[in-house]
């Protein structure tokens, strides 16, 4: 009955959108998402093929960090725009990805794992009780969303917004590693050229139907995830055309921030205004 | 203690050339030694391929769908906005030009068929543009995110219709449309899968949107938009109006790229991300190469697509790495790219303080 609502490719796609709140959170327009879940499904698949489970959990984390940093290197330091940042390192982590695929993995399938339903609700309500504590409970937080809101303000008030943006960047990669981790492992078992392109973009869109909220993201994934693998049964029951629901999270994601900007709700859900805005502090020490 | 700090300057065009210049260069070298590298070919082979590609008059296949996107997205840039919805105008020109040639009767007319396919291809571009920068100016929704949303909305929309009702009869369960009518086919050169008319269209594109940003009232004010919505107001131009054509603009020419795609190229309605192939994104790099100036669109254009070609060419005799490989260093051409844009915008200062 859970699995039916609630399954690993559920767990994998929250881990995923949550990693993407957090960054974009900080004001960075996350492009590289989707680059970054092709690398990491395709780094945990040519790990688990030569190491264990936890070192190769260890491997595409230490991966994940690594792009991170390169990718705050040009937003922060090279003050360089977030959306051609995000676009060239997609095109370039899925040539990577794809090579270091073929080149050490060649197509074997990989001992799978299966995580027990009930670990399954565990682990989505603890990622997301723990992620909205962290953005809206902690000092922490509240620096973050200071500077994805105004950082010219959140600088006055002593903050070093290029700090705060990488350490952002590095725990939502983080969490964007371990929700590929859990869809090559856990879900998928296997791995094909390209694998997991295109659910990254899926998942900035699911982040943007939440108003980048973590509470309202986990049931919005939920809801899709669950619209999405009863694709088949909408399908025959009710004639409805796979592509029709392949379009749906899209359309919902611009109609909530239409919603959401329209209405009085805008203040309660406050969201990112100045996401990719390019923060450059005049005469800057770093 | 060292302080380095970051400073704002500009440099003046004939410095920024010559660096533009390196920087390509400095790309050919990089898919000159991974291609000989990873396939284990001598250098001197893997440079006759370059060459080969350089030369090969299939790039103009290519040019002829990223020229019109990318001299578009640059009247979107040089308005300080983000138009990433190439993908999917191009996408919906081409299902508006399947439109007018399968389902009119206009499509079966010759010459009026090509014109009204093409018309409308622009006017699908630009309405699917329109969409995206109304929420932007009107409730402040960033048009980034909204046009990236509405690529895979275009995508699906016309798997949707290759899938469901304009499946054709006689494509044996392929999702695809017929055939579009002769009268409406933009004949091929010779031996390739490019036409010359779309080509010389885009290249008298490129003078007018020349022309249009830099010799107009409307056109400068578009550029000024992206240093100051204010200063636009001030001169008295609604920098409402101005924002929404740009955009507009932008789509129209994404959406005529997509447009020539079926006339020229696939002649039927393919799902959409065979139409898009990815070379609506890959335009936004072109644009940006090209440091957002008409004239040298075709340029960078042209280097884009020979690199496009050269991938084609080490592909052969392996499995897919070709395409993969090809795709890393286009990239890494790409990042090169955005830190010579730092070196031209920024000035490293090192300060030693007691």
């Amino acid at each position: 009955m859970i699995e039916s609502i609630l399954n690993v490719f559920t767990l994998s796609m929250i881990f995923i959108v949550l990693g993407d709140i957090i960054v974009e959170r900080s004001g960075i327009v996350n492009l590289a998402i989707d680059g970054m879940v092709t690398l990491a499904i395709a780094i945990s698949y040519i790990s688990i093929l030569r190491f264990g489970f936890i070192q190769a959990l260890v491997v595409t984390l230490v991966v994940a960090v690594t792009i991170a940093l390169i990718v705050s290197f040009f937003i922060n330091i090279l003050h360089a725009s977030h959306i051609l940042t995000g676009l060239s390192m997609n095109i370039a982590l899925y040539g990577v990805s794809v090579t270091i695929g073929i080149a050490l993995g060649g197509g074997k399938a990989i001992r799978q794992t299966t995580l027990p339903s009930i670990y399954v609700v565990v682990y989505t309500v603890v990622i997301t009780f723990m992620v909205w504590y962290l953005l809206y409970r902690t000092k922490v937080g509240a620096i973050i969303r200071a500077c994805g809101f105004n950082p010219r303000a959140a600088e006055t008030l002593g903050v070093r917004v290029w700090r705060v943006r990488t350490m952002a960047l590095s725990i939502g990669y983080t969490l964007i590693a371990i929700g590929s981790y859990i869809y090559t492992t856990m879900y998928r078992g296997a791995w094909l050229p390209y694998s997991g392109m295109g659910s990254g973009f899926l998942a900035l869109a699911l982040a943007m139907a939440s108003s980048w909220h973590p509470l309202l993201a986990s049931i919005i994934t939920i809801l899709f995830v669950y619209f999405y693998t009863s694709m088949y049964i909408l399908q025959l029951a009710y004639g409805v055309s796979a592509a029709v629901i392949n379009m749906l999270p899209f359309i919902v994601s611009i109609a909530i921030v239409i919603l959401i900007q329209i209405t009085p709700i805008k203040k309660k859900l406050a969201i990112p205004r100045a996401l990719g805005e390019i923060y450059f502090k005049e005469e800057r020490a770093v | 203690m060292l302080k380095i700090s970051i400073i704002k300057r500009e440099l003046p065009l004939h410095i920024i050339i010559p660096l533009r210049i390196t920087i390509a260069v400095i790309g050919l070298l990089i898919s000159i030694v991974t291609a000989s590298l990873i396939f284990n070919q001598d250098p001197g082979t893997t440079i006759t391929f370059l060459v080969n590609s350089f030369l090969d008059l299939n790039i103009f296949r290519y040019i002829s769908v990223f020229l019109p996107t990318a001299l578009g997205l640059s009247i979107a840039y040089s308005a300080g906005l983000w138009n990433l919805g190439a993908e999917g105008q191009i996408v919906v020109g081409a299902m508006g030009a399947t439109f007018i040639a399968l389902f009119t009767p206009l499509g079966t007319i010759e010459y009026v068929g090509v014109i009204a396919s093409l018309l409308f291809a622009f006017a699908m571009g630009a309405i699917w543009a329109i969409a995206a920068i109304v929420l932007k100016v009107y409730f402040g929704i960033n048009e980034a995110l909204t046009t990236l949303m509405m690529n895979y909305i275009a995508y699906y929309l016309v798997d949707y219709l290759v899938y469901g009702p304009w499946r054709g009869r006689g494509v044996y369960g392929y999702p695809e449309t017929d055939m579009i009518p002769i009268q409406c086919r933009l004949q091929r050169v010779a031996g390739y899968s490019f036409s010359l008319y779309p080509l010389f269209t885009s290249l008298l594109l490129t003078i007018l949107v020349f022309l249009f940003l830099y010799r107009t009232r409307i056109g400068i004010s578009i550029r000024a938009l992206s240093s100051s919505f204010r200063a636009v107001e001030l001169s008295g131009i609604s920098s409402t109006k101005l924002a929404i054509l740009a955009f507009m603009l932008s789509g129209a020419l994404a959406g005529f790229a997509g447009g020539t795609e079926v006339l020229v190229y696939h002649r039927k309605l393919v799902p959409g991300a065979k139409i898009g192939a990815g070379m609506g994104y890959t335009s936004i790099m072109v644009a940006w190469l090209s440091s957002l100036n008409p004239v040298a669109v075709p340029l960078s254009a042209y280097y884009v697509s020979s690199l496009y070609i050269f991938s084609l060419a080490i592909q052969i005799g392996s499995i897919n790495v070709g395409d993969a490989i090809a795709r890393a260093v286009i990239g890494t051409i790409f990042l090169l790219t955005i830190v010579s844009e730092f070196i031209a915008r920024y000035r490293i200062i090192l300060r030693f303080r007691g």
